[in-house]
């Protein structure tokens, strides 16, 4: 990204941020941000006369009018594709004769149809607004409300001994390298990519020279080669001798970001060209339009398929807004477009909805959704990565995560936070409690945002993962597999 | 292991198997014990002692008589083409089932030739031998079988072969049900029979939706002694069947274990999406096991009669499993009102009947004026079940 590019990214972060808030149909909120594409209807020369003129078009998509010099503007939609404003105009040319398409670069608040106010980020006029979305409040309802009340206070943070959390991080490295040394292939004689690529990672972001390069020989066999149309996938895992089984969009994230910090940060300029060619075959991944566009969660070498399923892990705008103006032309709009999908994922608990696969209407015929919660349950660690995606893009996410999590009826008996959560309220489901990599992810996002008021009671959760993993790896399948997130987080929070 | 880190580890294993999804999985088939006394799926009693209002009988006979008088053309095939040039599957197959059930050979005669060219049977292509199209169109190649059209086809063809004494029907049949059993397999130690397979990419579906499951016909046919392939698939289905039931009465439309693998210990194996089910696929899959779960059409009719008392006596397509509130404007469906229809006159349901009858009566009307024979299958189903005739 250019420092110029960098006012504007901010812009559409705030934008999109509010476009989650509003929850407005599909169409809009699909949208990034400024610049977007409206339909501009009629002017109308007075508040009443504008409230009037938006009663008739009630059911599309915020539908508001523009106080502007000439009047109060009448307009509807906010789009990123010129295509979806184009057609939404053609409804109206007959009707309006004023009636066109144009692209709004310098917005303003907006005046709905019940006469509230919405405040839009960038306009001359924005003030604070609520960022919490939700779905059963009214849109302009939703925004003008004063600010959310702070979540109720977590028990008082658990003290964590700087010393001892430093003790056990620098355990856990030194257990993880004797780890390498004997091998990363699991017990079933496969390397993992999700072993091996947090890992790698964590090598370039210590600048360690060596445990880079044991992992990057490690790593390389999992990068799919040649010309073909699998060309820069990365297999979920291998074995020599094997045939590739699957890919995974997910692990293709980890692995290129660990390359492109490796040629960053190791001055290594060979993995900088095998982070784009995997950023190319993550890109291969994505598929749909508009509203139905994702990023399968696996391509399937047996069948020659996709995957109809897609998770958050399988989106990391941030990095790919990076890469894009290196990668090729496939990785084009896919950061704007996962920016805008994760806004589209929020709920009114401020997690995501976990799962996106629009080929789900065509099972069930008008249910009309593309992204979902299963029964209503979000995920607090997908939820997690999504914000850990997004955390430069769209940094309310992570905000939005951190305050879920740091209301102290998340978490259980002994202080651990819950797996799982209700779309709606916020409430646990289920009692299972939230694996390490979860808490590690927290972790890592509230460093990010210098969040310290989360901090105590997440590193004392992390602290105790370290110890546990480093004790007794034996009693787990895969160390390899749970140690990358924690030293990410360890290395986050400066214990390394 | 320690409890913290479970979950982690269960994620990476659950990951495991879902990524390999077919490749991982076991191939169903195996028979479990038996346990259920079910009884003989016979088709649904006629409620006789609950009047139907006016013009109902009136109503399903002029669509019974369009339906003929459509078929008595050149081409009975062309006749039941719905406007996107394709013949489908459930349209045919309920057709089907009513001229059986309505023991009246020649209407069956019509039908099943049409019928015959939903069903695959390419020597060249023996793994898909007695797949049941989705849907099908002249000079187009096969796109997609369904499980859920290949029970209603086995469904009809048995019936047939027991009203006209057809023994090339009920062959028929259990090639199709051998067909629906290569759907079924075990995902992440679940159960399921996969929505369809894909012709063109060979393969199936990962999920599954409850149209799919009609474990009463399954026991019925098991206990004839056809078929090995499918033993145990009755037993099965109850099972899967009672667990998408819920404390509202609807029940959880999708199952998709490769979700439930991704979130460990959230039984997320069965799901309704944000919460939602369609209320037809509630309806179709308490049908399908009315005689075996009697208890989910009971509370399934007892929650259309409630719902329908609030909103003018109208049902809508959708409906939140939390709290049971409708959700989104769409209207329930003409399948919808016959499937509930058909549920209510098998449990002489009146309360339910008396909600149902004026919206059958109005979609056999619709169907009647405008030939829409997409429909017609299920309402006369229903006009059929309810006493019409």
């Amino acid at each position: 990204m250019t420092p110029l590019d960098r006012p504007r990214s901010l812009l559409r972060a705030a934008a999109a941020a509010l476009l989650a808030l509003l929850a407005v149909p599909a169409a809009a909120a699909e949208s990034p941000p400024a610049p977007y594409y409206s339909v501009h209807l009629a002017t109308a020369g007075s508040k009443a006369k504008a409230l009037e003129a938006l009663k008739a078009l009630a059911g599309e998509p915020a539908a508001r009018a523009e106080k502007r010099k000439s009047g109060y503007l009448i307009r509807f939609g906010a789009w990123a594709e010129r295509a979806e404003a184009e057609s939404a105009h053609q409804r109206y040319r007959a009707k309006f004769a004023d009636a066109r398409v144009i692209q709004i670069e310098n917005p303003v608040d907006w005046l709905m149809a019940d006469g509230s106010i919405v405040t839009v980020p960038g306009s001359k006029n924005a003030g604070p607004a609520d960022t919490t979305p939700t779905d059963t409040t009214p849109v302009a309802e939703a925004v003008a409300k004063p600010a959310r009340p702070e979540p109720p206070a977590p028990a008082p943070p658990v003290a964590v001994d700087e010393d001892a959390f430093r003790a056990a991080a620098q355990r856990l490295d030194g257990e993880v390298r004797r780890w390498v040394e004997a091998g990363v292939a699991r017990a079933d004689g496969y390397t993992y990519a999700m072993d091996v690529a947090p890992l790698l990672l964590y090598a370039a972001l210590r600048r360690d020279a060596e445990l880079y390069a044991r992992l990057y020989d490690a790593a390389l066999p999992l990068i799919v080669t040649g010309d073909g149309a699998a060309a820069g996938f990365v297999l979920w895992r291998t074995k020599s001798g094997s045939d590739p089984e699957v890919s995974g969009s997910a692990e293709a994230l980890w692995l290129a970001r660990a390359l492109w910090a490796g040629h960053r940060l190791l001055r290594r300029p060979d993995d900088r060209a095998l982070a784009l060619r995997v950023v190319d075959g993550y890109s291969r991944h994505a598929r749909g339009d508009q509203g139905a566009w994702h990023v399968a969660k696996y391509y399937a070498f047996g069948t020659q398929t996709l995957a109809s399923l897609s998770l958050l892990p399988s989106y990391h705008p941030d990095f790919m807004e990076e890469t894009e103006p290196f990668a090729g032309g496939r990785a084009k709009g896919i950061a704007r477009r996962s920016y805008a999908l994760l806004q589209r994922a929020v709920t009114p608990s401020r997690l995501l909805v976990p799962l996106i696969q629009p080929s789900l209407n065509d099972v069930l015929p008008g249910i009309g959704v593309n992204l979902y919660a299963p029964n209503g349950v979000v995920a607090l660690e997908d939820s997690c990565a999504a914000a850990e995606g997004a955390l430069r893009g769209v940094p309310q996410l992570a905000k939005n995560v951190l305050a879920f999590a740091a209301d102290g009826s998340r978490r259980d008996a002994n202080g651990r936070l819950y797996a799982y959560f209700h779309r709606r309220d916020g409430r646990p489901v289920g009692q299972q409690p939230l694996g390490s990599s979860g808490v590690a992810c927290l972790a890592r996002i509230a460093v990010a945002q210098k969040d310290s008021r989360s901090l105590p009671a997440l590193k004392a959760m992390l602290l105790g993962d370290l110890r546990v993993l480093a004790d007794s790896p034996q009693s787990v399948s895969a160390p390899l597999y749970a140690a990358g997130p924690m030293l990410l987080s360890a290395e986050a929070l400066g214990a390394l | 292991m320690n409890s913290h880190l479970a979950p982690l580890f269960a994620a990476a294993v659950a990951l495991a198997g879902c990524a390999t999804a077919q490749p991982g999985a076991t191939p169903a088939g195996a028979s479990l014990a038996e346990s259920r006394a079910v009884a003989a799926a016979a088709p649904a009693p006629v409620t006789p002692s609950i009047p139907t209002i006016p013009q109902y009988a009136s109503a399903a006979q002029a669509l019974d008589a369009e339906l003929r008088k459509a078929l008595g053309g050149a081409s009975p095939e062309a006749a039941l083409t719905r406007r996107d040039g394709y013949l489908y599957g459930q349209d045919v197959a309920a057709l089907l089932l009513y001229a059986a059930r309505r023991n009246d050979a020649e209407l069956y005669g019509k039908l099943a030739p049409v019928a015959l060219k939903l069903v695959q049977q390419n020597p060249d292509d023996p793994y898909t031998a007695g797949f049941v199209l989705w849907r099908a169109k002249d000079g187009r190649k096969a796109g997609s079988s369904g499980a859920a059209e290949a029970l209603w086809m086995a469904r009809a063809l048995w019936t047939g072969a027991v009203s006209f004494k057809r023994d090339e029907d009920r062959a028929l049949a259990l090639a199709i049900l051998d067909g629906y059993a290569k759907h079924a397999y075990v995902l992440q130690g679940v159960w399921l029979a996969r929505q369809g397979f894909d012709f063109g990419s060979r393969t199936f579906a990962s999920l599954s939706t409850l149209p799919a499951y009609q474990p009463d016909f399954l026991a019925e046919a098991e206990r004839s002694g056809g078929g090995k392939d499918w033993r145990g698939f009755a037993e099965r289905s109850y099972a899967l069947l009672e667990r998408a039931a819920t404390p509202s009465h609807l029940l959880l439309p999708v199952i998709q274990p490769e979700v439930g693998a991704n979130y460990p210990g959230a039984g997320l194996d069965v799901y309704a999406p944000n919460g939602i089910a369609p209320l037809e696929d509630s309806c179709l899959g308490a049908e399908g096991a009315a005689q075996g779960l009697p208890k989910l059409a009971g509370g399934l009719l007892d929650f259309a009669v409630a719902h329908a008392g609030e909103a003018g006596g109208r049902l809508s397509g959708f409906y939140s499993v939390e709290d049971g509130l409708a959700a989104g404007d769409a209207p329930l469906s003409a399948g919808g009102y016959a499937c509930l229809s058909r549920l209510a006159s098998a449990r002489g349901h009146a309360e339910a009947l008396a909600v149902l009858d004026p919206r059958v009566l109005s979609e056999m009307q619709s169907a009647a004026r405008t030939r829409s024979f997409a429909t017609a299958g299920p309402l006369l189903l229903a006009a059929h079940a309810r006493g019409a005739f």
